[in-house]
C-alpha cells in the first residue's frame, strides 16, 4: 500500500463517519424533547465518562465476550472438524444441531441464570451458546470442504491423524472461523447487552438501561457509543488476525480491508 | 523396489483395478500409461500404502508397504501443496513430521529448494507460484525425506510445453543423481516413452495390465529427436488400442 492511496482510504473512512455524525445531528434537531441528544454533550460526557467508570463497565463486558470467544472456539472448533470429517459423526449430530442452532439462546437465560446463578458465567454461557452454534457450522461445512488431496499429502509424508488436524485441518478452517466470528460479535454483542440487564451493576448493558433510568439520555448515548466502539475494536482485532494468519489466501474483506 | 502381485482394489461395489502385477527396479524410471479411469491413481494409492489392495500384495523393498513409509514419495496431480505454508514450510514439512532439529531440517531444505531452481522463493505461498513451480515445490517436498521410490500422478500434465520439457529434464536428472525409482502415471503417450525407460500399459474397467514395453534408448542424449522415441510410441499406441 503507497502513501497515496492509504490517504484515500483515511479520507474515506472519515467521508463515511462525517456522514454518519452529520445524521445523527441532523435526528437530534429532528426529533422534539430531549430524548435524542446531539453528538457534541455526548462525545463531551463520554469523555468525561470514560475516566469516571465507563471504561471500567467496558472492561466488564469485554471480559465476558472475550470468555465467551474463547470457550466458542476451544469447544466450537474440534466437534465441527470432527463433525465435518466423520460422515458417522454428521448423521448422529445434524439433526441435533439443526434443532438446537435456531433457537434463541437468550431464550435459555433464565434457565442459565437459575442453574450458573445470577452473576458472570450465566452470562458468559449465553453469549457461549450464541457463539458456539455459529463456530460450530462454520467449523463443519469448512472441514468438509477440505481437498482430500492435503489429507492424502499428508499421510504420505508420515503425518498421523493428529498432525492432519494440526496442519491440515486447523490450516483450512481459521478464514472460515474469523469470517464467521465476524458475523458472530454482533449477535453476542446483542445477547450480552440484554443479558447484562440482570443481576449485575457493571457492564455496558446495565450502565445504558441504568441511564435510561435515570432519564439521562446523554449518559445512555455515551453507552450505546461506547458498546459501538467495543464492537469496532472487537472487528479491528479479527481483522488484524485474518491478516496475520491468512495471509495465503491474499485479498481480504473487512474494516481495514488489505488490498 | 517396488513390486505389485495380482492387486485388485475398488471403493465401494465399484472394482477400479483387477488383477494388476508390475515391478519398478531400483532407481529406474517407469511410466504407466491408460486411458481416464482404468485405475491409474488407484494403482499410486496401494503404492503409497494409502489403500489396501483388496487381493494381491504390494510390497516396496521387499516389505508390505506402510502408509508414510519414508522410503516413498507422493505427488498427487493437484501437487498436494499446503497454501497455508509457505515454499519453505511446505518443503519442510515431512522433516518436521519426523520430528528432525529445527536448524538441520532448515538446511535440508534449502538444498531442495535450490535443487529444484526454487532459490529466491522460500517465502512465498504457492499461490503465488505457477503451476511448473508447485510442482518444482512438490518435487523438493518429496525429496527432502530421500525416498527410494517416488510416485507422480500426472505430474505435468496442467503444464505449457516448455515448463514441461524443462520439468520432465529435471525430474530425469534428479533421479539419476540420487538413484531414486521413480513411477509416473500419464494418459500421454509422448511423455512416457519420453520418461520411462519401461512403459507399462494398462486398460479397461476395472484396469488391467496391457502389457509392457521397454524402452532401452530412454535418457541417452538428444533423446527428444530420437526415431527411437517415435518407435516407443507407436508400440504403446499399438498396445493401448489392442486393449481397447
Amino acid at each position: 500500500m503507497n502513501a497515496s492511496t492509504a490517504g484515500r482510504r483515511a479520507a474515506a473512512a472519515a467521508g463515511g463517519l462525517a456522514a454518519l455524525v452529520a445524521a445523527w445531528w441532523v435526528c437530534s434537531l429532528l426529533v422534539t424533547g430531549d430524548f435524542v441528544p446531539g453528538p457534541r454533550p455526548v462525545l463531551v460526557r463520554f469523555w468525561q465518562l470514560l475516566c469516571d467508570g465507563l471504561a471500567a463497565h467496558a472492561a466488564a463486558s469485554l471480559a465476558r465476550v472475550g470468555a465467551a470467544l474463547a470457550l466458542s472456539l476451544v469447544t466450537a472448533v474440534p466437534v465441527g472438524a470432527a463433525v465435518g470429517r466423520s460422515r458417522t459423526a454428521d448423521r448422529a449430530l445434524a439433526p441435533v444441531i439443526y434443532l438446537l442452532y435456531p433457537v434463541p439462546k437468550i431464550a435459555l437465560l433464565p434457565v442459565l441464570m437459575l442453574l450458573f446463578g445470577l452473576g458472570d458465567p450465566a452470562k458468559v454461557l449465553v453469549v457461549y451458546l450464541v457463539l458456539f452454534f455459529q463456530l460450530l457450522v462454520a467449523a463443519r461445512d469448512a472441514a468438509r470442504e477440505v481437498p482430500q488431496q492435503f489429507l492424502l499429502s499428508l499421510r504420505s509424508l508420515g503425518g498421523t491423524r493428529r498432525q492432519a488436524a494440526r496442519y491440515v485441518l486447523v490450516p483450512a478452517l481459521v478464514p472460515a472461523l474469523l469470517s464467521s466470528l465476524r458475523v458472530g460479535i454482533g449477535t453476542a454483542l446483542a445477547v450480552l447487552f440484554f443479558s447484562e440487564t440482570f443481576g449485575t451493576r457493571v457492564g455496558l448493558g446495565w450502565f445504558v438501561m441504568e441511564s435510561w433510568m435515570r432519564i439521562s439520555y446523554v449518559d445512555m448515548f455515551a453507552g450505546i457509543l461506547c458498546l459501538g466502539l467495543v464492537g469496532l475494536g472487537l472487528f479491528l482485532a479479527v481483522d488484524a488476525i485474518y491478516r496475520r494468519v491468512c495471509r495465503w489466501q491474499g485479498g481480504g474483506t473487512g474494516v481495514t480491508a488489505a488490498g | 523396489m517396488l513390486e505389485l502381485i495380482e492387486c485388485s482394489a475398488g471403493y465401494g461395489r465399484e472394482d477400479v483395478l483387477s488383477g494388476v502385477s508390475l515391478a519398478v527396479a531400483a532407481g529406474r524410471v517407469s511410466c504407466i500409461v491408460g486411458p481416464s479411469g482404468c485405475g491409474k491413481t488407484t494403482l499410486l494409492m496401494l503404492a503409497a500404502g494409502l489403500k489396501a489392495p483388496r487381493a494381491g500384495s504390494v510390497r516396496v523393498g521387499g516389505c508390505t508397504v506402510s502408509p508414510g513409509d519414508r522410503g516413498v514419495g507422493l505427488i498427487l496431480q493437484q501437487y498436494g501443496l499446503f497454501p497455508w505454508f509457505t515454499v519453505r514450510a511446505n518443503v519442510e514439512l515431512g522433516l518436521r513430521i519426523r520430528g528432525v532439529p529445527c536448524r538441520e531440517r532448515r538446511h535440508a531444505a534449502q538444498q531442495e529448494i535450490e535443487a529444484a531452481g526454487l532459490a529466491g522463493l522460500e517465502e512465498r505461498f504457492p499461490r503465488q507460484l505457477s503451476g511448473g513451480q508447485q510442482q518444482r515445490v512438490a518435487i523438493a517436498r518429496a525429496y527432502a525425506l530421500r525416498p527410494r521410490l517416488l510416485l507422480m500422478d500426472e505430474p505435468f500434465s496442467a503444464m505449457d510445453a516448455l515448463n514441461r520439457e524443462a520439468l520432465q529434464d529435471l525430474l530425469l536428472a534428479s533421479a539419476r543423481e540420487r538413484a531414486t525409482a521413480v513411477l509416473v502415471v500419464t494418459h500421454s503417450i509422448e511423455e512416457a516413452a519420453y520418461l520411462g525407460s519401461e512403459i507399462w500399459v494398462m486398460a479397461g474397467r476395472p484396469g488391467r495390465m496391457a502389457g509392457r514395453v521397454e524402452n532401452p534408448c530412454q535418457g541417452s542424449p538428444g533423446f527428444r529427436g530420437n526415431p527411437e522415441l517415435l518407435r516407443t510410441c507407436a508400440r504403446v499406441r499399438a498396445l493401448l488400442e489392442e486393449a481397447a
